[in-house]
């Protein structure tokens, strides 16, 4: 990866989100929100449903735009440097979203190429990746008869073939059997372990507590707390996220 | 400057658009089956079961007249091609009416006892058909015994003026001496009627389905967020859509229009007026034209598309949209020739096709049609990309 864009400040945070505003109409998504996540971190985005994580996520990959405010992914910002954005990032949406008529092979080779990668590349990194997520001896077979355990995993693998700096995964392990949602969580400890960055959005307080070393706590559009763990547990007088969650949304 | 426009993120959507098509039942249908099986046989197939050429209308008569008038008509009919008679004496006792309505015969005739003592009286003599006129090869076959019969009453008419010293000069006093400036068989007329629409309606809901999969059908599957999460622009990931789009259209287009090609010719030869042939000229006009003609219709589709949530939703918006394709087409056809209905979307391509397949297209009515065609293309994709960055309408009622 290309680093010679950054300013010196953008070497140590890979997400830097500045008065971060979303109108839909005249109902605010997203309320001026401010936070920033450093290289190699786990960061996890909480908050209730509706609270604006997905469409926090959705303007920092540069599907919305905002309404004010800037937001920095690797040093690109989300409106003008939209594609260094886009190149740098790996996206797990809420939806899987893969296509049902190809098999796992043709799809990650499709987002392969979407991403620029060479030829030579493309068939080494897609084995590397099958076999990763023990999904090798399906590769023949069409995602439509996949599981979703398996469609999350393949997700996971297409936000993962052009081996991007920073990944953006949402709800990574909703409705997973507990195998595969374990698999996914080790995982994503072992991407950072790569020095990739990931910002997680969960509702899943465990999953949380287990992998993010920061929480950004958001509800109504706004952010009601940052810090570690701990700190927020020191905040709130609470023990365990959930507790704290409850306490944080409680007093809104 | 090809290499740069077609830039790998875009042949990488080409391809991915037309292998995911090559696997969805319902595309393949509406873009191969049907026009490669389905247009031709329905075009041919009513015409071949009525033609009296391959299906020979069945007559049976029953001739009262013992003297040489009935005989003679009788003989005739035999001899008319596109029947197979079968003679009946009056001992039999038949009834023509319960055989044509039981379908044992489709036309019965009935010649009576009297034929030839009124003809000989100078008289006017009748013979009697039956037919069914529900049944297409009743009324056809009915049509051909009818014009044997009148050849026949004029012979005897020609006999009897003669006898008066009546010339045809007496009867006919003016005649018509046609003299057409350009030469149509009937089957370039025809064509010139049915390829012009094929190739517009055609280009239109051939491409239909697959346009409608590639925006709503994406964004009902939700796979429509993790490729704007992807390097390439908004703007090429219409362009690839709306390429592999044309492609597939003029594959299908081109299919249905050879299956017509097949049909009007197989058709006109059994009505026996003959075939016929395109020049390399006319193909080339026909061939830019189909293509104009798919890339405008494919840029409407995939604008009005993308508006919708899923695919049943779509082809409530987009199926209506055929009627603006079809009712130009009317126009063309009542409405007066001027140069002018070159710049009306859909018309200048018809009129285009009409007048290049019956030979007197004109260089300025190429360029202006093919000119205004341009046009609306660019103003159709300039709207669908205009409607695929805007989030509103990507992400409208999620």
């Amino acid at each position: 990866m290309n680093f010679n864009h950054l300013e010196e400040n953008a070497l140590i945070i890979a997400i830097d989100v500045q008065g971060l505003t979303k109108f839909f109409g005249r109902v605010v998504a997203v309320d001026h929100v401010n936070f920033s996540v450093q290289r190699g971190e786990i960061v996890g985005l909480l908050g209730p449903n509706g609270a604006g994580k997905t469409t926090t996520l959705r303007i920092l990959t540069t599907v919305l735009r905002p309404t004010e405010g800037t937001a920095k992914v690797n040093g690109y910002d989300v409106l003008k440097e939209s594609r260094g954005v886009r190149e740098s990032i790996g996206v797990l949406p809420e939806d899987a979203g893969l296509y049902d008529r190809l098999t796992p092979r043709e799809t990650l080779r499709y987002y392969a190429r979407l991403s620029g990668m060479k030829n030579v590349d493309i068939e080494n990194k897609i084995d590397e990746l099958l076999d990763m997520f023990e999904l090798k001896d399906r590769e023949k077979d069409r995602v439509s008869a996949f599981s979703k355990g398996m469609r999350q995993k393949l997700a996971l693998a297409r936000a993962l073939i052009h081996d991007p700096p920073i990944l953006f995964l949402d709800e990574p392990t909703a409705g997973l059997d507990v195998i595969s949602a374990r698999a996914i969580r080790q995982f994503i400890t072992k991407s950072t372990e790569k020095g990739k960055t990931v910002l997680l959005s969960t509702h899943n307080m465990v999953e949380a507590q287990q992998l993010c070393g920061r929480i950004v706590m958001i509800n109504k559009g706004r952010i009601v707390a940052e810090g570690t763990i701990g700190e927020l547990e020191t905040l709130t007088k609470e023990r365990g996220l959930e507790d704290v969650f409850v306490h944080l949304i409680r007093a809104e | 400057m090809v290499k740069k426009f077609l830039s790998y993120e875009i042949i990488a959507i080409i391809k991915k658009e037309i292998l995911d098509a090559s696997r969805d039942r319902r595309t393949i249908f509406a873009m191969i089956v049907l026009p490669m099986i389905i247009i031709p046989v329905f075009t041919v197939l009513p015409l071949y079961l009525v033609s009296p050429t391959t299906n020979p209308s069945t007559v049976r008569i029953l001739n009262e007249d013992t003297n040489s008038y009935g005989k003679n008509l009788a003989d005739l009919l035999v001899k008319t091609e596109g029947l197979t008679v079968s003679s009946a004496t009056p001992s039999e006792g038949l009834n023509l009416t319960k055989d044509v309505e039981s379908g044992k015969y489709d036309i019965g005739v009935h010649i009576p006892r009297t034929f030839s003592t009124q003809i000989g009286s100078n008289l006017t003599a009748i013979v009697y058909i039956v037919y069914d006129q529900t049944n297409m090869r009743s009324s056809t076959g009915a049509g051909l015994v009818m014009a044997t019969v009148a050849n026949y009453s004029q012979s005897i008419a020609a006999i009897r003026l003669t006898a008066k010293n009546v010339t045809s000069s007496d009867i006919n006093p003016v005649q018509v001496a046609p003299l057409t400036i350009k030469a149509v068989n009937p089957a370039q007329q025809m064509a010139s009627i049915i390829l012009p629409m094929m190739i517009v309606i055609y280009g239109f809901s051939g491409g239909m389905y697959f346009a409608i999969d590639i925006t709503a059908g994406e964004k009902e599957r939700k796979t429509l967020e993790a490729l704007l999460t992807m390097p390439p622009t908004r703007s090429q990931i219409v362009a690839g859509k709306y390429l592999a789009l044309v492609l597939m259209t003029v594959l299908s287009t081109s299919l249905a229009i050879i299956g017509v090609i097949i049909g009007i010719n197989f058709e006109t030869e059994l009505l026996g007026a003959g075939t016929f042939t395109l020049t390399t000229q006319t193909l080339a006009v026909i061939a830019i034209t189909m293509l104009l003609s798919s890339m405008s219709a494919g840029a409407l589709e995939m604008f009005v598309a993308i508006f919708a949530r899923s695919y049943k939703e779509a082809q409530n918006y987009v199926s209506p949209l055929m009627l603006v394709f079809i009712l130009p087409i009317y126009l063309v056809s009542f409405a007066p020739a001027s140069i002018y209905a070159l710049l009306i979307p859909v018309v200048n391509f018809v009129i285009i096709l009409q007048h290049a397949i019956l030979g007197t297209l004109t260089t300025t009515e190429l360029l202006m049609g093919l000119a205004s065609g341009v046009v609306y293309i660019v103003i159709f994709l300039l709207l669908a990309i205009k409607a695929f960055k805007n989030e509103k309408v990507i992400f409208r009622g999620t």
